[in-house]
């Protein structure tokens, strides 16, 4: 298997047409996807929520109404809004409860927590009721128990966007070092800078596929992104347009380098 | 008027807050998650009652609130319905009422089509301006908006940006923008307001407060791209750019100090 994803000749007889879409196993993708319908059917495969007729086949097993639980026990889909994620009375018991049900140990359900408030400062919310938690706690929480189960497909459907700045960091850490052990990442967003996050990146629009390329390679493609108006990320954009006066000769990714090298 | 909130306190949430809010002007909260941005814009509103403290409001001001997730303000089968009993309150007849809605729906550049149908089936982006719609057509003279631009793409945003300037500038309206898309806060505010554990850090005009790199950093609070660039020229080598809002002009200023 070389394809996690595999999507062939998508028809649903209305705007969407032979769409086709391949994702490597063990990739990080970007999908930006502006308003574009295929990106809802998208989900709904992912999640095997709905059944196709044409060709999808998803961590090696085709889509249809037989492999909808096999399909379902390799992939985890997190939401924008993580509140089914919170059923019992304390945070502290929703995180037992799921990660409890979702096979693992008491050790290593305690040593997942600790680590847990001493990277994120949680302690004190930890007893309080899900329902006094703002919605980034609320999501922090889900990121956190998403990516504590062992998966081999995580999707993000703008699952970051209440997170602040620092947290966003540090959940993307997590999200590299689950990735460096073979766990495919899709992360649908909406925030240009997310893309930097990835290796790859894919461009929907008008439910077709405008570009699919590696991030590192995203300055050639500069053209493509800004007429299909996707605001770049303000490094690149930087870089492309200082690249144009002739001040630097390569694209750069961090904003302290850029301004070594400007003004040695 | 202006909304004066003295030493506000909320539980554990928000600790003895003195602020005043600008008149006609847009202010911007930010701050990390839980930090008490949604609850400061809910004492505003009145949603919650603060446990001890005052806020100072003009009672005949229409004070209108956007919530974060816009699902759940939806309650009825489609969308006219949903615009329709915002307006009852006015006693306005039929014909007045349809006129708003295509009003309002005009302004956040909905499709008309949408109208019939379910709110709940609407996509995000389209749940997002439906919300802000039912903030608009009510004519509110605040304006409370909790996220607005969340997970909303570029364009969409560069929207809702200029129809909040528009409304400002042509209504004289006040609105509070809470947010997390510190881009966002940069491009539309005039007036920040940053805070942290329920205690406020800086507040201020917008470069006087986004100038204060480490403090905000200290605080956990990102800072627009641009002005990180020009910081850390600063910073690293004692280059200043001056603050910008466009990329185009950090290019001409990169360009100038370049040539000296």
């Amino acid at each position: 298997m070389t394809n996690i994803v595999e999507i062939k000749n998508l028809n649903n007889g209305d705007n969407i047409s032979d769409f086709s879409l391949n994702i490597k196993l063990g990739s990080f993708s970007t999908i930006l996807s502006s308003n574009s319908i295929v990106k809802d059917y998208l989900i709904d495969y992912l999640s095997a929520k709905k059944v196709p007729k044409s060709y999808v086949k998803i961590c090696g097993v085709f889509l249809n109404s037989k492999n909808i639980k096999e399909i379902r026990k390799h992939v985890l889909i997190l939401g924008e809004n993580p509140d089914n994620f919170f059923i019992c009375n304390t945070v502290l018991e929703d995180i037992n409860f799921f990660l409890k049900h979702n096979g693992l140990s008491d050790l290593e359900i305690t040593s997942k927590i600790n680590n847990f408030v001493r990277d994120f400062d949680v302690e004190k919310i930890l007893n309080l009721s899900p329902t006094l938690l703002s919605c980034g706690q609320k999501q922090l929480i889900a990121i956190f128990l998403a990516t504590s189960v062992k998966t081999d497909l995580l999707v993000l459907d703008n699952a970051t966007t209440m997170l602040d700045f620092n947290t966003k960091e540090k959940v993307y850490d997590i999200l590299h070092k689950l990735n460096k052990n073979k766990t495919t990442i899709i992360n649908f967003t909406n925030d240009s800078e997310d893309i930097l996050k990835g290796v790859e990146v894919i461009l929907l629009k008008d439910n077709k596929i405008i570009i699919q390329t590696p991030v590192k390679n995203m300055l050639n493609d500069v053209k493509i992104f800004t007429d299909n108006s996707i605001r770049l990320p303000f490094i690149i954009e930087l870089s492309d347009k200082l690249s144009y006066y002739n001040i630097i000769n390569k694209s750069y990714t961090d904003i302290t380098k850029l301004v070594n090298d400007l003004w040695k | 008027m202006e909304i004066e909130l003295k030493n506000i306190s909320y539980r554990k949430i928000i600790k003895k807050v003195n602020v005043t809010i600008p008149t006609s002007k847009i202010t911007c909260i930010i701050g990390p998650i839980g930090s008490g941005k949604t609850t400061l814009l809910e004492l505003i509103k009145g949603i919650k009652t603060p446990t001890s403290g005052s806020i100072l409001i003009d009672e005949n001001q229409k004070i209108s609130f956007t919530k974060q997730f816009p699902e759940e303000q939806f309650f009825y089968k489609t969308v006219r319905e949903e615009l329709e009993k915002n307006l009852k309150i006015f006693n306005y007849n039929e014909e007045k009422i349809n006129k708003k809605i295509i009003d309002s729906f005009k302004m956040v550049q909905m499709k008309e089509e949408l109208l019939s149908k379910d709110p709940l089936t609407l996509k995000r982006d389209d749940m997002k301006k439906l919300s802000l719609a039912l903030s608009l057509c009510i004519n509110p003279s605040v304006l409370i908006l909790d996220e607005p631009v969340s997970n909303m793409n570029y364009l969409d945003k560069q929207n809702v940006i200029k129809l909040l300037k528009t409304i400002k500038r042509k209504y004289n309206k006040t609105i509070i923008i809470a947010t997390n898309d510190i881009e966002f806060a940069h491009l539309i505010s005039d007036y920040v307001i940053a805070i942290n554990n329920g205690q406020i850090i800086l507040e201020g005009d917008k470069y006087k407060v986004f100038k204060e790199y480490d403090l905000l950093k200290e605080n956990n609070i990102s800072i627009p791209k641009i002005i990180e660039f020009e910081s850390i020229a600063l910073r690293e080598k004692k280059i200043k750019l001056g603050y910008r809002d466009e990329i185009n002009d950090l290019i001409k200023d990169i360009l100038r100090k370049k040539e000296v």
